[in-house]
């Protein structure tokens, strides 16, 4: 760093510069704009078109016209809807409870010498940066009643009854919940372990003269230098849980008897399958008024403790 | 005490098998004719090694297509991400825009937003921009998922650096550019492979841009292209032979970044 600074001494005084460059305020609302132009074209503008596709009749090749909350009102009275709906919640609340103590596992596990760090740290982290259409196209392999290879060591080596994991309704939303759990948790441990890095080893050194214990520790220190980093993630990571697509989508979309649907896949069959864009979009918006309040509310409680 | 030293590498082992079985049935499938797999044997193990979905792999152009083009979309997304995040952080930490603080808060809501919505209006919207159909099109749409993320990140970091070096490098008579170019990039190098990180897995984790944006078979990503294959046991060999030989080294080179990942994060959120 150091160094940098002497290499700008030794060219001494730079030159003579372009004068919007010199000026901060302007420059920092120019370095602004690559940011809104991408975020304003590719995710304002069609979220603001979307809620006005919400509350149209519009179908597919049919822009159709404003329908008030008939579309929010129709929801209400579909079965499938509200199985979808509890299906997210179950979902997102199951697999969030999973990743968040597994995640905190591995990172307490990381955070440690042991032989082949680095090869077990990246094969921890593969399930996280792998396509996820293709290790669920896997795992729907796997789950497979006819020739499944999780039924195939319940069978020879557990000597258990074999499971139809996809085709029944309750086994199939398990098992979104294992896939989606097993691609969930390094995101949690390596994010943990980031955040259990930066805390500072003389604090463990003193609670143990203290004669603290291993728990105590981990509640005290532990816990609360964590809690930052714990909060965004846990955030992050319900919000993109409950808008999941791909997994749901592609491990059953729907099947059995549409028992398996979250809002998100249900919202793709209404809208792209039966081609009711309005309704469809509806759907997709349902929970976004209820997130945004627990996420501000989180939020808010946040900064008046801190 | 000895009972917790026996326990952790238990753990650690289990928790490395259940993230490495499915790839290991994804090696195994990969040198399996299609319908030997119904019949053979072991499941876990090859009866004999089936060649043909590498073969197939090579000699169709479409899987050769398919990986360029998911590498195209890869690098672009990165590289656009980084730099609007970049720019947009120092402006916010650094260049006295106000309101920082709020801009990121409201920056993070995007996430709210559920992408069911979106597609359908960009669909309209990137044909319109003949964009429609091609890799542009996650290209242009990707960053929008990564640069919320990145954009709060490096802004932790840039806050989290003293002021003072920010100050003293103005005194040097750096300007505002080459302040970030010289000074703080290079400082930055762990948040930004951590926006990095978190801009493949991103991209990696999508299917429904994939699948509807670009609906072409030749023009598609390996994500999207294996979504219009139709799911049936003849193809599972090249697909996965394609994950063994494509997709998992991208992945391995950069978990071995995870170090940096954790480093980048980890200095920017706790301050």
């Amino acid at each position: 760093m150091g160094a940098a600074v002497r290499g700008l001494e030794a060219r001494g005084l730079m030159g003579p510069r372009v004068r919007i460059l010199d000026r901060e305020a302007p420059l920092g609302y120019l370095l602004l704009v690559p940011l809104l132009l991408l975020l304003g074209l590719f995710l304002a503008y069609p979220f603001l078109f979307g809620i006005w596709l919400s509350v149209t009749n519009a179908q597919i090749g049919d822009n159709g016209h404003f329908v008030g909350a008939a579309n929010y009102q129709y929801e209400r009275s579909d079965t499938v809807f509200i199985q979808s709906f509890a299906n997210t919640i179950t979902y997102t609340a199951v697999t969030t409870v999973f990743k968040l103590g597994l995640g905190l596992l591995m990172a307490l596990l990381l955070n440690q010498v042991f032989p082949a760090q680095r090869f077990v740290r990246a094969a921890l982290l593969l399930p996280w940066i792998i396509p996820s259409v293709l290790s669920t196209l896997a795992w729907r392999w796997m789950f497979d009643p006819t020739f499944s290879v999780v039924n195939w060591v319940a069978l020879h080596y557990l000597h258990l009854p074999s499971v139809n994991w996809l085709g029944t309704t309750s086994t199939a939303l398990v098992s979104l919940m294992i896939v989606n759990t097993w691609r969930g948790i390094p995101f949690y441990g390596i994010s943990f372990l980031a955040g259990l890095q930066t805390i500072p080893t003389e604090l463990y050194e003193a609670a143990r003269v203290d004669g603290a214990t291993r728990f105590q520790q981990f509640r005290q220190i532990t816990l609360p230098m964590l809690r930052p980093i714990l909060v965004v993630v846990l955030l992050l990571s319900t919000i993109l849980t409950f808008g999941d697509f791909t997994l749901p989508y592609v491990l059953t979309n729907c099947a059995p008897y549409n028992s398996t649907c979250v809002l998100s896949t249900w919202a793709f069959q209404i809208g792209v399958n039966g081609g009711y864009i309005g309704i469809g979009a509806a759907i997709s918006l349902v929970l976004f008024p209820l997130l945004s309040i627990i996420v501000a509310g989180v939020l808010i409680g946040l900064r008046s403790r801190d | 005490m000895s009972a917790a030293r026996l326990l952790r590498p238990f753990f650690l082992l289990v928790l490395t098998a259940f993230s490495l079985v499915p790839f290991w049935w994804m090696l195994i499938a990969s040198l399996k004719a299609g319908d030997q797999q119904l019949t053979s044997g072991n499941p876990w193990w090859f009866d004999e090694v089936y060649w043909g979905g590498y073969r197939d792999l090579f000699a169709g152009s479409l899987f050769r297509t398919w990986m360029l083009n998911t590498v195209l979309v890869l690098v672009a997304t990165v590289a656009i991400s980084l730099v609007a995040s970049c720019l947009a952080a120092y402006a916010l930490a650094h260049l006295g825009v106000p309101h920082g603080r709020s801009l990121v808060l409201v920056l993070f809501a995007t996430y709210l937003v559920p992408q069911g919505v979106l597609f359908l209006p960009l669909v309209r919207l990137l044909a319109r921009l003949h964009l429609l159909n091609s890799p542009a099109a996650l290209i242009v749409t990707y960053p929008g998922l990564v640069i919320p993320f990145g954009t709060w990140v490096l802004w932790s970091f840039f806050r989290s650096l003293p002021r003072d070096l920010v100050d003293l490098a103005r005194l040097e008579g750096a300007g505002p550019v080459r302040t970030l170019t010289v000074v703080l990039l290079p400082m930055a190098a762990p948040a930004l492979a951590a926006v990095g990180l978190f801009a493949v897995a991103v991209v990696f984790n999508d299917f429904l841009y994939a699948f509807t944006l670009i609906q072409s078979q030749q023009d598609t990503t390996l994500m999207g292209g294996v979504g219009l294959l139709s799911t049936d046991l003849g193809e599972t060999g090249p697909t996965f032979a394609a994950v063994m030989l494509g997709i998992v080294p991208i992945a391995l080179a950069c978990a071995f970044f995870a170090d940096r990942y954790a480093a980048g994060l980890g200095t920017g959120i706790i301050e």
